[in-house]
Parts: structure tokens; sequence; C-alpha cells
């Protein structure tokens, strides 16, 4: 979240798409209500399905699943040929003015630089075009046909309302209406907040789905303000702290990136990834990343990291290709992997294709699961019934359980979807053997080196000499571990401008990530987290909400990352000269000497508003991208494509090119191409979900929770139950072309069949949450239906949109 | 089962007065349909609570689940789909007992002592003496006390008498994570809900209103509704 889930009581519209808070963030989704019993907040939601969200709504609209970009095309598109947008707002604070790079192209679907074999684009052409200075050069008037503007004026005004309809099957009124409620939010004093979730992210272009809606946000100049922002609703409560210490391996903590091979020392890979000043007098603080990093190698090594061996860089793995999970699940696949440590986890369940992953398990010779509960994963060799029919005979993988404390028997912390770290407190043991995740990490690496140090073996040194100064070297606290993230000074750290004042003593905890040093003085596990642990003490365990902004500001309950920042680009919630937008909603203001107000202020403190910094910091321009130059891997603008599995033989943008037909630069593994279905065979439009009762897998093994949804079902329309003879509560069978699930049928009004291009398209909801292990009724694993397919930059599977049949079981 | 016997206003074949040395408050348990989401928390918190646990059942084509109000499951909620001028709603609705002011169980009960009407206006069972002649189940208007088959007694919501005995809210109220189910004195719950009413009608709904119905002499679990007609 750009913003927290307090804050959403300060919206005037909720814009619900691509996620169904009242499902399935039933507690932060009081803050909708909040905002419509205290605001008159007016809340729509726009799904495939008529969901619990849209059970409260004040309107709601259905789009075809995997269509998001078409819709958000369309409001784009409306917002800019009604000139619906903050204007002041955009023409200082977004790169609307900047011009482009005079090769960029786009050719029926395709951008500039594309390489059909590699499927990915050379995105050299995606650039500003630069003055003699070195600075992007822009056009005030915003008439250069090269300019942000008139690029992203064309390229939305193929989004017509006729076009959004014939896509996404939204009955064109519904789609203006929903505009006009959008649109309303231009106003300087009125916002809109924007809630998603894995229904936009899911999808071959799942991160385009929510570049669109920056694109909007800006345009509408809610980004910064209370009730305004990009708010992604994470799922399980801590997913936020494990994204934020690299979940993904292309980062290392705090989404630094990771070194490559084409990186061979610190100063070429400094170098590569420092941000570049793209105007004159803008933070781009971004620049400060050798502090960051170098100061992580600190906390990681210490005096093995110094400034004759580049701070230990050769300590760092470098990454040699992809190593997302789908990617890991093939290489595993292909017999490339021989053991796994699968650690809170539960791949066979929710990673795509079952039968893929099953039989990837099945080429490992070892596996060990630390969960604290016996999952699906941890039995993918043992046969369940019709629901995991396997032979172990076959299976050679030797498969080791330990078991683990769940959260509620250690102590640690949460960190929530608004970026809030929050301390919590054991309160239980944990049942039998179970141990903490830290204890057995911690034991598997002091054997490890143990071994290295007996044995030898290749490259110890990064092992041996890894920083382990915990009191009890196999039981690292969690208070030691948060201390470490936070970093420390290892000599005095003194003001950049005046070497003799001195701001934080050797050995003392640091304040801020503004403390950090390159020159090996600091330590800091994880920069963004810095502050979280200060000489103050434990931030995180702070439980004081007292509200003087009255906008549920609580500046001193928990501690937010970055340096309890509430809400990111809170510059952009004042105008040019540093008075808020909207007075009654004022988050920062400038107050003659210094920016202040109700959060900390996302801008140098004494950043005069003449001295015209802007309040996108973190890119080199000072301003918001509405061209996101080479970030994305599909284009600068979000384009729709089709999902890989699509009822549509083409993308009716670009019907003539099937090269357009989807993500032209998603990533598809050889073998997967021929698992894709089409619509002949699989004819409908699967798609899965969660409910409200259940949380992924995990609760299926609570009793009070199978209680009140206690087996597997699926959802289809009237229309289609009729027409395949369907009555509610029949037993269904629902195929893909990888496999089939069997489910109760609930035949509800709720999923309407869409009129999409000219044909009736109708959806099958699958709710994921069965299995073969738990206190529910034993169910199918829905993943055996789902297509191995990521996003193009993030590799997320595709679990929203994918061709399936439907029969009576 | 938790206030005490000062408390009591009514008891089943009882024919010795109340006490009438002090008063209560009457309170009421408010459930806004307006703003709930048909999570289940109610349910879950109910069994939590009052530690029952229902079977496991089946799915029957719907969402409710447990199907109907039984030994074990003092409340559930009902789920329906009404399409109206071509606008769908997703109708969904806390199902237990009212907590009548004139209780038609307690009227119809033949064992001294088995159904207690307190001064708060909540109505409850005590099974210990209960006779599970179901006599209850054909008194009640709404169709919600439930014979368990195991120890044939009579089972239904206490509006968590033990919790409210000592200033607690009931555990429904207190789990649901949208403020759908407010509780309070009868009074407060009825202010509280015009306001629901008006930001309903100001939103379209002109024929929202409060349910509180008088054949029983009102209730104490009362609903705020998009249609009260």
């Amino acid at each position: 979240m750009t913003n927290h889930w307090v804050d959403i009581k300060n919206a005037d519209l909720i814009f619900v798409m691509g996620g169904n808070p009242a499902e399935a963030h039933p507690c932060g989704f009081k803050w909708a209500i909040e905002a419509k019993k205290n605001r008159k907040a007016r809340l729509v939601v726009v799904d495939p399905r008529f969901n619990r969200t849209a059970s409260v709504a004040d309107f709601y609209a259905p789009l075809r699943s995997g269509s998001d970009i078409a819709f958000l095309g369309g409001v784009i598109n409306y917002l800019v040929s009604n000139e619906k947008i903050h204007h002041d707002y955009v023409k200082a604070y977004t790169n609307a003015s900047f011009l482009i790079n005079e090769g960029f192209t786009f050719d029926d679907g395709i951008f500039s630089g594309f390489n059909e074999a590699k499927r990915s684009y050379d995105k050299t052409t995606w650039s500003y075009q630069l003055g003699p200075d070195g600075f992007a050069k822009v056009d005030e008037t915003w008439q250069d046909p090269n300019c942000v503007w008139q690029l992203l004026k064309k390229h939305y005004s193929r989004y017509t309302p006729e076009m959004v309809s014939k896509i996404c099957g939204t009955p064109k009124d519904a789609f203006l209406k929903i505009c006009e409620y959008i649109a309303e939010t231009a106003a300087p004093n009125k916002t809109m907040t924007n809630l998603y979730a894995l229904g936009w992210t899911e999808h071959s272009v799942g991160s385009q789905n929510i570049r669109c809606m920056a694109i909007i946000q800006l345009l509408l100049g809610n980004m910064g303000m209370a009730g305004g922002g990009i708010n992604a609703l994470r799922g399980h409560a801590n997913v936020q702290g494990i994204t934020d210490f690299a979940l993904y391996a292309q980062n290392l903590p705090g989404y630094l990136a990771v070194p490559s091979e084409a990186e061979p020392d610190l100063k070429t890979f400094l170098e590569k990834k420092t941000p570049k000043l793209l105007r004159p007098g803008q933070m781009n603080y971004g620049q400060n990343l050798s502090k960051w990093y170098v100061s992580l190698h600190k906390a990681w090594w210490g005096d093995a990291a110094n400034k004759d061996n580049g701070f230990a860089y050769d300590f760092m793995p470098k990454l040699a290709g992809a190593s997302d999970v789908l990617s890991i699940f093939d290489q595993m696949y292909q017999g490339k992997i021989n053991g796994f440590l699968c650690q809170g986890f539960n791949p066979l369940a929710s990673v795509a294709n079952k039968k893929k992953v099953g039989d990837a398990l099945a080429r490992l010779k070892w596996m060990v699961v630390m969960d604290p509960l016996a999952t699906d994963t941890s039995e993918f060799w043992k046969p369940h019934g019709e629901f995991n029919e396997v032979d172990p005979g076959k299976i050679p993988t030797e498969v080791f359980r330990l078991p683990t404390t769940l959260f509620a028997e250690t102590t640690g912390s949460f960190t929530n979807s608004g970026r809030v770290i929050q301390w919590r407190w054991k309160s239980a043991d944990g049942p039998g053997d179970a141990k903490d995740d830290t204890e057995i990490m911690a034991s598997l690496f002091l054997k490890l080196k143990e071994m290295y140090a007996k044995d030898g073996g290749a490259y110890a040194e990064p092992i041996q000499k890894l920083t382990w100064a915990y009191r009890i070297a196999n039981k690292p606290s969690p208070e030691e571990l948060m201390m470490e993230y936070n970093g420390k000074a290892l000599a005095d750290v003194t003001d950049l401008k005046d070497p003799t004042k001195v701001l934080v003593k050797a050995g003392d905890q640091l304040p801020s990530f503004a403390m950090l040093r390159d020159d090996g003085s600091t330590t800091c596990g994880n920069w963004i987290y810095c502050g979280v642990w200060s000489q103050a003490g434990n931030l995180s365990a702070r439980r004081d909400n007292s509200d003087p902004s009255g906008l549920g500001q609580t500046l001193n309950w928990g501690f937010a990352w970055p340096v309890n920042r509430r809400i990111l680009y809170n510059r952009a919630s004042a105008d040019v000269s540093g008075k808020p937008w909207d007075p009654k909603r004022a988050v920062l203001r400038w107050t003659g000497t210094a920016w202040g107000g109700n959060d900390i202020p996302d801008m140098r403190p004494d950043a005069a508003p003449d001295q015209n910094v802007m309040p996108f910091i973190m890119t080199g321009e000072g301003v918001g991208r509405l061209f996101s130059l080479g970030l994305m891997n599909e284009g600068p603008f979000p384009e729709h494509y089709e999902p890989f599995e699509s009822p549509l033989d083409n993308n009716p943008m670009h019907p003539n090119n099937p090269k357009a037909r989807s993500n032209p630069a998603a990533r598809v593994f050889k073998g997967d191409m021929e698992a894709f279905g089409t619509a002949k065979d699989f004819p409908y439009v699967g798609t899965t979900y969660r409910l409200t009762e259940h949380f992924h897998y995990w609760t299926k093994q609570s009793l009070v929770n199978a209680v009140v949804q206690p087996e597997q079902f699926v959802e289809i329309g009237e229309e289609l139950a009729k027409e395949k003879g369907i009555r509610v509560g029949d037993r269904v069978k629902v195929r893909s072309n990888r496999g089939f699930i069997k489910g109760v049928a609930v035949v509800t009004k709720r999923i309407k069949a869409l009129e999409v291009d000219g044909r009736k398209v109708h959806t099958v909801g699958i709710p994921i949450h069965y299995g073969f292990k738990g206190a529910t009724k034993p169910g199918y694993l829905t993943n055996t239906l789902t297509p191995f397919v990521g996003d193009a930059n993030t590799q997320t599977p595709e679990y929203k949109a994918f061709l399936v049949n439907i029969e009576k079981a | 089962m938790g206030l005490q016997s000062l408390d009591i206003k009514q008891r089943s074949a009882t024919t010795t007065p109340a006490p009438q040395a002090r008063q209560t408050i009457e309170i009421a348990k408010l459930i806004d349909v307006s703003t709930c989401i048909g999570c289940k928390a109610c349910q879950v918190a109910c069994m939590e609570w009052n530690d029952v646990r229902d079977e496991v059942g089946s799915n029957h084509g719907v969402y409710d689940n447990p199907m109907h109000l039984t030994d074990k499951s003092w409340t559930v909620m009902r789920y329906s789909e009404v399409e109206q001028n071509g606008k769908l709603e997703w109708l969904i609705r806390k199902d237990g007992c009212m907590h009548c002011s004139d209780p038609g169980c307690l009227k119809a009960c033949p064992a001294p002592g088995a159904i207690i009407q307190y001064s708060n206006g909540i109505v409850d069972f005590h099974q210990e003496n209960c006779i599970g002649c179901g006599y209850c189940v054909t008194g009640c208007p709404f169709n919600v006390p439930r014979i368990s088959h195991k120890d044939s007694k009579a089972y239904k919501c206490t509006l968590c008498s033990d919790r409210v005995a000592v200033n607690q809210a009931p555990a429904c109220a207190k789990a649901c994570p949208t403020g759908a189910i407010q509780f309070g004195s009868k009074e407060d719950m009825k202010d509280y809900a015009a306001k629901r009413v008006s930001d309903l009608k100001e939103r379209g709904y002109a024929n929202a209103g409060l349910y509180d119905p008088q054949g029983v002499g009102g209730t104490h679990v009362m609903y705020v509704l998009h249609h009260a007609d």
C-alpha cells in the first residue's frame, strides 16, 4: 500500500477491482464501511462475480476475467479525452511534459525493440530525449507529438467505451457510469482509493494491471493524498514482511537488486544499478544505493567485508538465471535439482499445474518440509484416493517433516499491507517437538559451518565468515534479529556537511537510513527497516493509538517503513507552493522553514517549494511516471493482451497480429505452450479465488473453519447451468487441458454470461482451499487446472484466467 | 445463565412473582444487514465462546453452512439472491433467537424454570430444567429452538447472557469485523438504526427501515433492513 488500512476511511470513492476485500480482508474492510458510514463515501466494485464486496457496494459492474487493462485503458481514455484530470497536479508532478525518444514506436500491439525469438524487448527507445546537459527534455505546452501526454492520449484513444464493452463484456452504460464516479475525484479535494489484490496480480499481465491504476491515480492527483493511493491488500498477515526480506530471488532485503554475473565487481554493480539524475535539483534518492548495499554486506560479513575486498562483494551469490517459483519447479521437473528445503510453503497446492509440480517433486532425492501442519506437499507421494492418485513405489524422494511453531507460538513481528511493522508476543508454547523456524535454520547453518571446517569444500569463506553474534548460537532471538536488520554504527557517524559533528556514536543503533555510510562504518540488514529499533528501543512494539491528525495516522503505533512514514509520496498532497490540496485532510504543508504536518515528510525537510524538488523522490526526475521508461518488461504503457488461455481467437485490439494475442514478453517454458488448452475443447473462462471462511490451504485443517465451509464447490451462472443440465447441489467435474477436479455446483445469479466480441462467454468460479489433508471433506487441489505461465515481470502465475469445460460428474 | 436471580423478569410455568428490588436497562443487539458481508465470523465466535462444535457437513449448492440452526449452531447466516428491476442484490441475514419481549417459547413451556426472561430482555434456556417436550419449538414464531438428539434438551442463542451479565458484548458482536452487529441499550440501538436508515435512504433504498416486530412486543435482536417493507 502507498497508504495504509486506516486511511481507507478518508476516501470519497472506494474503487475495488482485482480484489474482494470483504471476502479476503474482512477486518481491513471495516475501514471501507467506516468511509461509507461517516463520509458518505461510495463503494464501486468491478469483478467477474457479484461477490461479497459487491453485496455492500453502491455500484457493481461485471467484466470478463483477464480483460482489466481494456477496462482501465478505457478509463484513462475517458479521463484524458474529457479533460477530467487534476491538471495542476499532472503538470507539476508527472512526466506528462517529458519528451520521449523519437525511435519509440507502437505498431499493432508491439512496442519498438521486440525480439520475437527471445520473447523480450530491447528497451533502448523507451527513454527520454536528453539535452546536452544530460537532463530529460520537456515541453511545458504538451504539444510536442513525442511528449508523454500526446503519446498517452494517442495510445489510449483506441480504448473507446465500445471497445471496452467488446473486450470486457461490461455493459457500456455501466462502464460510463463508473468513469463518472472515478472522474469526480479529479477535483483537488476529492480522493479515490483503490483496493486490489491477487485479482490483478495473478495474470500474465498482472503488473500492467496495476500500472494502469498508477496512471489513473496520477491523472486524478490522488497519489500522496489521504484517502488516495494504490493499495495492494496483502494476504497473510506478514506477507508484506517476507516481501520486504527478499521473497524474490532477484531481490535482496529492502528490494536491492541481487548482483548478476554481468557485474563482476562492486564498482560495476553500483555504476549499473544507481539511478541517474534526470532533472536538475531532484533528490534522486536512489543515488544512495552504495550506502544501503555496503551496510548490508557489513551486517552479513562484519570485519570480513572491507574496502580492500570490495566489502566482500564476491561473497554474495550472483544471479545466474531465473530463480522464481515457476522456474525453480521447471528446473526440478527437468531433474536439475536434487534437494528441496520447503519452508512454510505448500507448493503442491499453491503452484500452478499440480501434475507438473508433483512430477517435479518425484524427481528429487530428498525434500525437507518445515511447517506447523502436515501439508499436502509433505504427502505428495502418498495415495489419497481420487484426490491424489500416485504410486509411492515409483517415487524415490525421501521426505523429512520438521514440525515448526505457528506464528502465535513465537515472538516476532508482522508487517501489514500498510507497511506498519508491529511487534507481537508469543501466546503459547508449540506442541510436541515443534521448534521455531529460526532454531531449525540456525542449527542447520551451524552444522554446515562445522562440516566445511572439518571436511573443507568449494568456496567455504562466505559461510565461515558470516556474522553470527547471537547469544545462543542455535537460537537467534527475534530481538537480536530485529536489531540486526535495523543496523548500528561501527564507528562514529558524522554529518556529511560538517565532519566535526557526530550524529551517531560508535556502537549505537541507527535512527534512520539517512545515517548509513558506504565506507564500512555502518551495518544494516534491511535499509528500509532502519529506525525500527533505534537507541529509543523497539519502536514496532509501540501501542499508542492517539491520533491528533484525525486521519488515523497514529504515528506512535508500531513503526511504518520507511522512517515511520504512513503515506508515501505525501509531498504530493500539497500544491507546488506547499499548501494542502485539501485543507480538511492535510497530510503535509510547508511551514515557511520546513515541511511539517501529520506525517513524516516524503521530501528533504528543508526543501523550500521554490527549489522545485518534486515529490517522487525515488525517480531520477522527481515526478510520477505516466510513461514508465524501461522498468516494465512488456512496455512503457500497459496494453491489453489476452490471457494465454482465452476464449477469443485473437486479441480484439490487434485481430490481425497473432504476436500480440497474449503478452509478447511473458516467458513460456518448453512443453508448457503445448499444455495450453483452446476454446474448442474448453469454452469457459475458469477463475480461482478465496473464501472468507478459509485461509489458503491452512484452515481446512481447522475444525471451526471446516464447519462453516465444509466442502469444495464450483460456481456457475444460471444460464450455463441450464445449458449443461446442472442443478444446485449436483456434483460436477471441471476439466482443463491439465487435469480435472470435482466439486458441488453452486448455481448463482451472481455470475452472468457476458457478451464478448460477438459471442457469449461463461465464467466458472473455482474457490481454492480444499485438498486431501485436513478437517474439511477431502477435495481436489484446484491448481490441477491452472496453467504454468506467469506475469512477465514477477512470474506470478495466471490463476485468474484460463480455460475449462464443465459437466455433471 | 450468568445473570442473577434478582434480574429475573419471568420464569416458565411459575406463578410466584418476580423480584422487583432493582431495575436493569433493556439491551438489544442490532444487526445492520447493509454493512454485513456474510463472513460468518459470528458463527465461529458463537461456537468458540459457547464451546460447541457442529458437525462438518456438506455443501448443498449454496454458501449457507451449516444449513440450519441446530442444537450446536445457535446462529447461521442466510444468503438470498434477489433480482428486481435489473438490479441484483445478495441479501445476507444472520438468523438466530430474536429475544422477544413477549416470548412465545416461554409461554408455551410447561417445565418450571426451563425458560427465563431477564429484566434486560434476554430470553434464556436453562437446560437442567428442560424436559425436552418441544413446546418451545411450537411456541416460537421464528422457528428458532432446536432439540438435541443426544440429550433431548432445547438449545438456542443465549445472547451471551453470561457475557452481558459482566458488561461484555455478545461474542458475535465482538467478532464482527465491519461493525454490522452492534450491541447496547435498546434506546441507543434505535438511535443508531435511525442514522443507518437515513444513510440507506440517501443511497436510494426508499423503504429501508428498522425491524423490531411489535407482534411479539418488540425484540431484543433487531435488524436494519434495505427493504423493511
